[in-house]
């Protein structure tokens, strides 16, 4: 570095402003080292104090800061329109109201129409036994929802055997019985809280007569082919 | 004191002008001729804020938004062709004028304020922050929204040309 390269960058320096600044670093040195230089430097930065001195004595008009505040007055932040209270009410009342409308396809009704879809088509039973006990064990062994006897209302039926279903990766047991002369009676099994839970209600299903119930740990559905009275037989 | 921990939901506005008003208007002075211009562009620089300094994520950055919404402010009321030339810093002449410290001390602000709005107005901005507002290079060109080497270059022919100017009114004698 030169003295001519030295002026060059040190003409932009600006003591307790740029002494942080690595660009001006060696140049620095170099003047602390250069008695001309330093002395031009010196010079310089007293020039510069003077003209700053002279442009920072301008001051702003008595008034301005008044005018400032009165008109640009603080508008709080622009909210975007979905952001807005009254919006956020209304997006709030269409979640219920879809909510609502899950609930009605998702919860219970939709639980009990897919079992009484399923026993309305030709299945296939994944254990087939006239024992109880037999098909008890079964359940146990797979670790479906099972009772320890069926209910002394349905001791006229005769057992067929019964499904291993599943409702939204919950396991539920199908337990497919035979009324003589009456047809066909399936009571569905599921653990409380795998599928959704019900009041006690009776209901008709398409051609099926369906009843519900929650005991204990498990929710029960009865499903038969014939009429209510007939179901009621039952329960 | 304004608080630097948010934007406009939680800096009083009235210390963020009481802060930088003053500082804002001198800038304004140094760009504009007439002191009627630079209050309305410190005035349209605070009305920007009070609508879109929300926007602004980094509180730290308070200070730079401020200085430049006002320069961008000056360039829109401005017609410039936009083909302002990349003055390198081996075109600037490195001997600058001689001139005496005290000659600019027996000058009255006024002058010293005139020369500078003798300068090209592509110096003036750079050269006003230079001398106005200690802040740094880097600053300087986030404000200008121009590279640090044409900060760098413009206030080193803007420095020249501004004590070319004052020398020429050096009382004689």
């Amino acid at each position: 570095m030169d003295s001519q390269q030295a002026k060059q960058i040190l003409g932009r320096y600006r003591p307790g402003v740029d002494d942080d600044d690595p660009q001006f670093a060696e140049a620095l040195a170099f003047a602390r080292r250069t008695p001309e230089l330093s002395r031009w430097l010196d010079q310089q930065v007293a020039l510069d104090a003077a003209i700053r001195a002279k442009l920072r004595s301008a001051a702003a008009p008595v008034g301005l800061k008044t005018r400032i505040l009165a008109n640009a007055k603080v508008e709080p932040p622009a909210i975007a329109w979905w952001r807005h209270p009254g919006w956020i009410a209304v997006a709030l009342a269409a979640l219920i109201v879809v909510a609502m409308v899950w609930h009605r396809t998702a919860g219970f009704p939709a639980y009990r129409a897919k079992m009484v879809a399923f026993v309305s088509r030709e299945y296939k039973l994944d254990l087939k036994t006239k024992s109880f006990e037999e098909f008890r064990q079964a359940l146990a062994k797979g670790k479906y929802p099972a009772i320890s006897a069926l209910p002394p209302a349905l001791a006229k039926v005769t057992l067929e055997g019964g499904c291993l279903l599943d409702w939204r990766g919950h396991k539920v047991t199908l337990i497919c019985m035979e009324a003589p002369g009456q047809g066909d009676v399936w009571l569905c099994l599921a653990e409380r809280g795998t599928v959704p839970e019900t009041v006690r209600q009776v209901g008709k299903v398409g051609k099926m007569m369906t009843a519900a119930w929650t005991d204990g740990n498990l929710v029960y559905l009865l499903i038969t082919e014939g009429d209510e009275a007939e179901l009621r037989r039952y329960l | 004191m304004i608080d630097d921990r948010d934007t406009t939901t939680s800096i009083d506005f009235e210390g963020l002008v009481n802060a930088y008003y003053q500082p804002l208007y001198r800038f304004a002075l140094s760009l504009t001729h007439t002191e009627a211009e630079a209050c309305d562009l410190t005035q349209q620089t605070f009305y920007v804020w009070a609508r879109k300094g929300h926007q602004l994520r980094d509180p730290s950055k308070v200070k730079t938004w401020l200085f430049t919404t006002l320069h961008r402010e000056f360039l829109k009321g401005r017609r410039h062709d936009g083909r302002f030339p990349h003055v390198e810093m081996s075109e600037v002449e490195h001997e600058m004028p001689t001139i005496s410290p005290s000659v600019i001390d027996q000058m009255d602000a006024g002058t010293v304020l005139e020369a500078l709005h003798q300068l090209d107005e592509l110096y003036r901005a750079p050269l006003a922050l230079f001398y106005l507002e200690d802040i740094s290079y880097k600053e300087i060109a986030a404000v200008l929204e121009v590279p640090m080497g044409t900060v760098q270059s413009r206030i080193a022919r803007g420095k020249a040309q501004l004590q070319q100017w004052l020398l020429s009114k050096e009382p004689c004698g």
